[in-house]
């Protein structure tokens, strides 16, 4: 019950802790990594939530990837236009998000 | 009865009112006395108030079973545990959960942090108590008072029941916080929960009232109702809005967002202060 309304809360939890983390990353804001890092967990607390009701296999992990990578881009691009980023942030800030909630 | 005009003030208002000629010193306590506390009374919320002065025993049992399974878990580095959120805003008679910050006189790593928020939260609910825990280093919620737009929030309004808190009475938020705290009203579709889009939507509220200057949790439940109505708010959070609901809040969250971003982006906007905190 539910699974693809969870799925969709679990990539916009991924896309936001990924775009934060390239946003602080690549601004200078060490200050503000401590509540970044609360929030993200906070939303990562629901998101482990959302995953434990369901099974999750290959095929739905792939999905929220590629779904997660296609959002973390279009919102660098469209809303952190001014912020210079290395494009292999992305995969490497994801891919371990997806094995903290996942693994 | 209770008086919040004085006879002079009463008197000024009625020559006022009257079309009577003012002197110059009654005038500067129109402007500075009379219109101030008028203004004040008016955004009061008595009824609000009035709720959360009352005496509520649960409430006081609630908070003994929280402080006491707090200190079991975290022990002697706690130095303080406040309770924010619906419960303590609505003197426990309405809430789905209980916020609960918790204090350290140090910083925690990580993993052991999500480590005691997950053994706080399963004690609250062998209590039966909803728990939702945050932990903070006293020197993070001080220092970091100003880039964090739901903490600055949560800490308004909130019940400290163990210890004392240091908090910034004023302080200056950055744009580039609010576009980030922006982002967690991205993302919502007629696919996702109702109580997503709700939170999606209060979230982009929240931020305008920031932007304004404005740290009001009752201004924040008003904005909402008025907004979206009781009946749609209720039918949001309980998943049983239609289609066509969601669609129609999806919509105004939409222009909302787009409005906001483009006010933070634009230059005139520097860093944000907030007073009375």
């Amino acid at each position: 019950m539910g699974k693809n309304k969870d799925r969709e809360s679990l990539i916009r939890v991924i896309v936001n802790v990924v775009v934060h983390e390239i946003v602080l990353r690549n601004t200078n804001r060490p200050e503000s990594k401590n509540f970044v890092r609360s929030e993200i967990i906070e939303y990562s607390k629901k998101a482990k939530g959302d995953i434990l009701k369901h099974n999750w296999n290959e095929k739905d992990r792939e999905y929220i990837r590629e779904n997660g990578l296609d959002g973390v881009k279009n919102r660098m691009k469209e809303k952190y236009y001014d912020i210079d980023f290395d494009e292999s942030e992305i995969e490497e800030i994801l891919n371990r998000e997806m094995s903290e909630l996942f693994d | 009865m209770v008086k919040i005009l004085t006879g002079r003030e009463e008197e000024i208002i009625r020559k006022k009112i009257e079309g009577r000629r003012l002197s110059q010193n009654e005038s500067n306590i129109l402007s500075k006395s009379i219109r101030p506390k008028l203004k004040a009374v008016g955004e009061i919320d008595s009824a609000e108030i009035l709720r959360r002065l009352e005496y509520n025993q649960r409430g006081i049992s609630i908070e003994e079973k929280i402080k006491k399974i707090v200190l079991e878990v975290l022990k002697e580095k706690v130095s303080s545990i406040v309770l924010c959120g619906s419960a303590i805003q609505s003197n426990y008679r309405d809430y789905n959960d209980i916020d609960v910050i918790v204090s350290l006189d140090r910083e925690m790593e990580k993993g052991k942090k999500r480590e005691a928020v997950e053994k706080i939260e399963e004690k609250g609910r062998e209590e039966g108590m909803k728990l939702d825990v945050q932990i903070y280093s006293e020197r993070a919620i001080l220092f970091g008072m100003s880039r964090n737009p739901s903490l600055i929030y949560q800490l308004k309004d909130s019940k400290v029941i163990y210890g004392k808190i240091r908090k910034l009475k004023k302080i200056e938020i950055s744009p580039l916080d609010l576009r980030m705290k922006l982002d967690w009203s991205y993302g919502v579709s007629v696919k996702s929960y109702g109580d997503d889009i709700y939170l999606a939507l209060r979230n982009a509220l929240l931020v305008s009232l920031l932007m304004n200057g404005k740290v009001d949790n009752y201004k924040l439940k008003e904005t909402m109702k008025n907004v979206l109505g009781d009946e749609i708010i209720d039918k949001l959070r309980s998943d049983k809005a239609d289609e066509d609901e969601k669609k129609l809040v999806l919509n105004y969250l939409e222009l909302l967002l787009r409005n906001l971003e483009n006010k933070l982006k634009s230059e005139k906007w520097g860093k944000i202060k907030i007073e009375n905190l």
